[in-house]
């Protein structure tokens, strides 16, 4: 090792070092784009798609990757609510039965055409795969026949007219592509959507490309790339940079900042996900019903939106949002009122007021800690000291906390499109321990709702479930939060409020 | 010694799998209803736990993993679905070349800041350098990972704010290291790339073993130019470029070296925040994922493999001394 070698390769690590650095500077100038192209839209998404198992998940921004290749029988139109056919033409309950026709003449990436036998392969595999994590919703099919090509009867153990719910997230792969491939099937995922694979890493990029024979409207935009960026702020200085087209959870306090930058813009839309406090009716002081109503009267959620969500969310007025099937324009939420609230606890024989605690996950729910901090101030005027517990995700939901019945009062979101989604997991007994309330005539109503195939009549049903729990108040509504998007101005597209970001909605402004 | 070092090593390994299987499974949480999601019920989530083992008593269990572990199977991971073994050997080069990087970044800045800062001790410079190194060693990664992303990335576009490697860059897999393979296949667009994705993780994870390293070399070359033997180089007319780096630094290297090996640990657990932070697909991002799920087996035979490199690095550690100092057996 020579003294002078050392030296001169210093000077030469400057050089290349200085070299390296402008050369770093001008290759992204040189390719930089800023604006999405109708080549290619790259979203940079929290989350990734974490096997190409196509069941081997159950979250809803997931579900919208994967629907740009396999496709269910039926999608929701939020502006209605309601069910609208998709590789279904029609469908009609008949006591036990569903009867599915399917549109005729969709084909497969493959060449195949879509026809009844794979519908009933894909349910079967739903609900026999053991990687699948979306089995429960097909708990109670117990037969399914082909009546012809394209048209399926599924048969369920009772009446069930909430299947809908259950299937609209369901997506349907290729019978004979499975018989060709085996168990390397999922290696090529198969469907009929609007976009095919083209590759995918884990943690890595999902590339789909543009599906040419589609049967439906041909998408504006040739290939997608989901690229998981896990760190909201990498996210939006990625959108930012015009590395990445569309970002998902951008954060509140990042949207003045975003509405002012020239190139990109931010998308918002009410979420499905209604937040509300859950008191479990096992645990005291919850079982005494006067003392559920005051956690009601103490809670004011337009400040919480106003002063923590910067204005981004909308109040429930009942148990439900506007926008879900089963919905009562007749349920007002119980008005802000402490003095009422501390009443009523001396009602109850606690006129020193009630201490509990507070359950919530930060690693979860936005800003919950902060939200939680101004629910225990509004509850403390009410008379109830609340003290906050932080609790990982993990544990926070787990056997030892809400899926075990062992917290009595917790800060929770629920996504729903139908109340029945809400009222069955929530509040029927003996589904889940999430809130251990018992009420026959609630859990008559919903298993009355559950069989009942007339919209009108199920919803009456629904809406008179809804003010029992009104009345009774195992939880305290709060609100919808905006789902917040951030895209390249050029991108003319309208978030869905499921989560889903689906490209074939995009057009590019040119 | 070697053959000695490494029977020495089956308890504490022993040791380790025990400790992580039963850390992992006091830790409260459960796997299960989270991977089933909002719509789980009450009986899915218990036929689910049955399926996958997870009610059976805790001993049973650790028997099930130590039995299957020292055939090398550390089961499928809950959340993939994949076995544990390939999703480490998916996600190990790159932590490796993001370790190794961050290594060269750190040694390249950090020696020759501390030889200068010894040989002109006192001076502004010095000063100035060990300033920075305090720095260096007290800002937190996450920060200035984060930080990285802001202005480099986001306000200046000059980095890529996540990933390996730039979409649509094909690289046959021999190594897996991207800028190897890359030079392999003679692709320099792929090498651009995936330097270009290494720079800000590597800096961030750098940064700190840097500062360290800085202020080692600074105290050890004080403390080596002081001994006869420097005197005895410069009286025999030896150039002073020479005393320093083949006199000085070799002999302060074995200090380094040290510090080095016992940093590659903390190299390897800055990995994990690091790559968080940058979505950078290695094993640290994965533990972090295996954890927050309570991923159980995921999260063993991360851990164990964690274990494992620390006992490799020392090894490896041990042998450089012999290299540096010849004086040194095993």
């Amino acid at each position: 090792m020579g003294g002078q070698r050392a030296g001169v390769s210093r000077r030469e690590f400057l050089k290349r070092g200085a070299l390296g650095l402008g050369a770093l500077a001008a290759s992204p100038l040189a390719k930089m784009s800023w604006a999405a192209s109708k080549d290619r839209v790259t979203i940079l998404h929290g989350i990734g798609v974490d096997s190409l198992n196509p069941y081997a998940h159950s979250a809803s921004p997931t579900y919208g990757m994967w629907q740009h290749m396999i496709e269910p029988l039926i999608d929701v139109d939020y502006s209605k609510p309601d069910y609208i056919g998709h590789l279904a033409e029609s469908w009609e309950f008949q006591g036990r039965k569903w009867i599915f026709r399917l549109r005729k003449g969709i084909r497969f990436h493959s060449g195949d055409l879509f026809t009844s036998k794979d519908v009933i392969f894909s349910i079967n595999r739903i609900k026999n795969d053991k990687r699948s994590l979306q089995r429960d919703n097909f708990r109670d099919v117990v037969e399914m026949q082909a009546l012809d090509d394209h048209t399926v009867a599924i048969t369920t153990e009772k009446p069930n007219a909430v299947f809908l719910d259950r299937l609209h997230n369901r997506f349907f792969i290729s019978k004979a592509a499975a018989d060709k491939h085996g168990d390397q099937m999922d290696q090529q995922p198969i469907g009929t959507g609007p976009y095919r694979f083209v590759s995918w890493q884990r943690d890595g990029n999902l590339v789909m490309t543009r599906n040419e024979d589609y049967w439906g409207p041909k998408p504006d935009i040739k290939e997608v790339v989901y690229r998981k960026v896990g760190e909201e702020a990498a996210r939006v200085a990625g959108l930012v940079a015009g590395q990445g087209d569309v970002i998902n959870n951008v954060p509140v306090d990042e949207i003045p900042r975003l509405e002012r930058h020239p190139k990109v813009r931010v998308e918002k839309v009410e979420g499905l996900r209604m937040y509300f406090l859950a008191m479990n009716v096992a645990h005291k002081p919850f079982d005494n019903k006067l003392v559920r109503q005051a956690v009601n009267y103490s809670i004011d959620p337009a400040v919480i939106i106003k002063s923590i969500y910067e204005g981004n969310g909308f109040v429930l007025n009942g148990p439900l949002s506007s926008n879900v099937i089963g919905y009562d324009p007749k349920i007002k939420r119980y008005p802000f009122d402490p003095k009422k609230a501390r009443d009523l606890l001396a009602q109850a024989g606690f006129s020193n007021g009630v201490e509990v605690k507070l359950y919530f996950s930060p690693d979860r729910y936005p800003k919950a800690r902060e939200i939680c901090q101004v629910i225990a101030s509004q509850l403390a005027k009410g008379g109830i000291k609340a003290e906050l517990v932080s609790q990982e995700f993990v544990v926070f939901w787990g056997r030892s906390g809400v899926n075990g019945g062992k917290l009595p009062f917790y800060y929770v979101g629920r996504p729903a499109i139908d109340a029945d989604t809400v009222y069955d997991q929530y509040f029927r007994s003996g589904v889940t321990q999430r809130i251990g309330y018992k009420n026959p005539e609630f859990d008559r109503l919903v298993d009355e709702e559950q069989r009942t195939g007339d919209p009108k009549k199920r919803i009456a049903l629904l809406q008179q479930a809804g003010r029992i729990l009104m009345e009774d108040t195992p939880f305290a509504p709060l609100y919808t939060l905006a789902e917040v998007y951030g895209a390249a101005r050029n991108v003319v597209w309208k978030a869905r409020p499921d989560e889903k970001i689906l490209v074939s909605d995009m057009k590019i402004k040119s | 010694m070697l053959r000695r070092r490494i029977i020495g090593a089956i308890p504490v390994v022993l040791g380790i799998s025990f400790l992580v299987f039963l850390l992992m499974h006091i830790a409260p949480g459960d796997p299960v209803s989270l991977l089933l999601g909002e719509d789980a019920t009450d009986a899915e989530i218990q036929r689910t736990r049955h399926e996958w083992g997870l009610d059976q008593p805790l001993l049973v269990q650790y028997w099930e993993f130590l039995s299957h572990a020292v055939r090398g199977d550390f089961g499928k991971s809950l959340k993939f679905g994949e076995p544990v073994t390939k999703l480490v050997f998916e996600r190990l080069p790159a932590t490796a070349e993001l370790a190794f990087v961050s290594l060269l970044v750190a040694v390249l800045i950090s020696i020759p800041i501390g030889v200068y800062s010894a040989i002109k001790h006192d001076s502004l410079l010095d000063h100035a350098g060990m300033g920075l190194a305090l720095v260096g060693v007290s800002l937190p990664n996450f920060w200035l990972g984060i930080m990285l992303i802001y202005f480099l990335g986001g306000q200046l576009n000059l980095l890529p704010v996540a990933g390996r490697i730039d979409y649509g860059i094909q690289l046959e897999p021999v190594t897996r290291l991207y800028l190897v393979d890359s030079l392999i296949a003679g692709n320099f667009t792929a090498f651009w790339s995936a330097l270009r994705h290494l720079l800000m993780p590597a800096v961030t994870l750098g940064t700190s073993l840097a500062a360290i390293v800085t202020r080692i070399t600074r105290s050890s070359i004080l403390e080596v130019m002081r001994q006869d033997f420097i005197t005895t180089a410069r009286a025999k007319g030896l150039g002073e470029t020479a005393v320093v780096w083949r006199h000085m630094l070799r002999n302060a290297m074995i200090t380094i070296i040290t510090i080095l090996g016992l940093q590659l640990g903390a190299l390897l657990n800055g990995s994990v925040i690091t790559e968080t932070v940058f979505s950078f697909p290695g094993i640290g991002d994965l533990l972090i994922q295996a954890i927050s799920l309570r991923d159980y087996r995921l999260a063993q035979g991360l851990i164990f493999f964690f274990a494992m490199m620390y006992f490799v690095v020392n090894l490896l550690v041990d042998l450089l001394y012999m290299l540096v100092d010849p004086r040194i057996k095993l």
